[in-house]
């Protein structure tokens, strides 16, 4: 929340300061948006179908979720990109978000083990590491989880 | 959602506004925290002691599960495994008009086998959640007392 709602003492008498702090509260609070948007994939992927949820972010208040998952139209070998994510979403780094930045998470991929995807500061998915070929058809899960 | 009500400076304060006040906030703790619950176990599954329940918890759209659990058979287990059932204000949503990216989704979680290794965990629109390979073999298994950890986020709109 922006703003700071003062505690009333039992005798206090209410203060328009105050009324107009509560009222700014609940303004913050009932005002967070969710806000969804699909990757936009790259030349090569496409959403993988058969009832999993396609690669997509998700945000409430500051907390964004990536997730979904992502099927090769072409072999692929990283470090490959697979999307992108607009602006709304990117993990920035900067004056006003001093702790942001490129993030790297842990995600799954078609055979076997783990692959490196990470989220660049402007809003670039990128397959970044990993040691097999992901063949036509296989698939590579996008999900992490940051504070924009 | 109710937007709070406004008041200006020098208007006194009425009832039906302090009602409204009230009204407001209880749609802000709507809106925020407000369900949080245990999932139901799969037979032969349990809480590995010690660790988490497996929780889920809803912060506006978002529901976040965490938890350990342990197979309880006294029995080898093969995966794929369905290990806990969430309840049903919890479920994702499947695709379609009003939710488009609505889905199964799948994460990343970790397991014991001969020894740990890292398993594929997803929850579909059923609410089921279940760990359908470890090391990417769907025929692995999970010894008596092994464990899978289950940690995943989606939202239920």
């Amino acid at each position: 929340m922006s703003s700071y709602v003062p505690y009333l003492h039992p005798m206090d008498e209410i203060q328009e300061e105050w009324v107009e702090s509560v009222q700014d509260s609940l303004r913050v609070i009932t005002g967070i948006p969710f806000i969804r948007e699909e990757m936009t994939l790259v030349s090569g992927w496409e959403p993988y179908g058969s009832g999993y949820a396609s690669p997509q972010v998700m945000k409430f208040g500051q907390i964004v979720v990536m997730s979904g998952l992502a099927k090769a139209t072409a072999a692929k070998t990283a470090p490959t990109n697979i999307g992108s994510i607009s602006s709304s979403f990117w993990p920035r780094s900067g004056v006003s978000s001093p702790l942001g930045g490129r993030l790297i998470f842990m995600n799954l991929y078609t055979s076997a083990g783990t692959y490196r995807v990470d989220v660049t500061a402007t809003g670039g998915v990128v397959l970044q590491a990993g040691t097999a070929t992901i063949p036509v058809g296989g698939w590579v899960s996008v999900n992490g989880m940051w504070i924009s | 959602m109710t937007m709070p009500p406004t008041v200006r400076r020098g208007e006194e304060l009425s009832v039906a506004w302090a009602e409204e006040l009230v009204t407001s906030v209880h749609e802000a703790r709507d809106s925020l925290l407000i369900e949080q619950a245990v999932c139901t176990a799969a037979s032969g599954w349990g809480r590995y002691p010690g660790f988490s329940d497996p929780t889920v918890t809803r912060i506006g759209p978002l529901v976040f599960l965490q938890g350990m659990m342990r197979n309880d058979s006294g029995a080898t287990k093969t995966i794929p495994q369905t290990i806990v059932t969430v309840p049903s204000n919890f479920i994702p949503r499947p695709a379609g008009v009003t939710v488009p990216l609505g889905g199964t989704v799948m994460f990343a979680n970790q397991g014991s086998q001969a020894s740990t290794g890292t398993t594929r965990t997803q929850i579909n629109t059923l609410g089921e959640v279940s760990v359908v390979a470890m090391n990417g073999s769907s025929g692995a298994i999970i010894v008596a007392n092994g464990w899978v950890s289950i940690q995943l986020v989606w939202s239920v709109l």
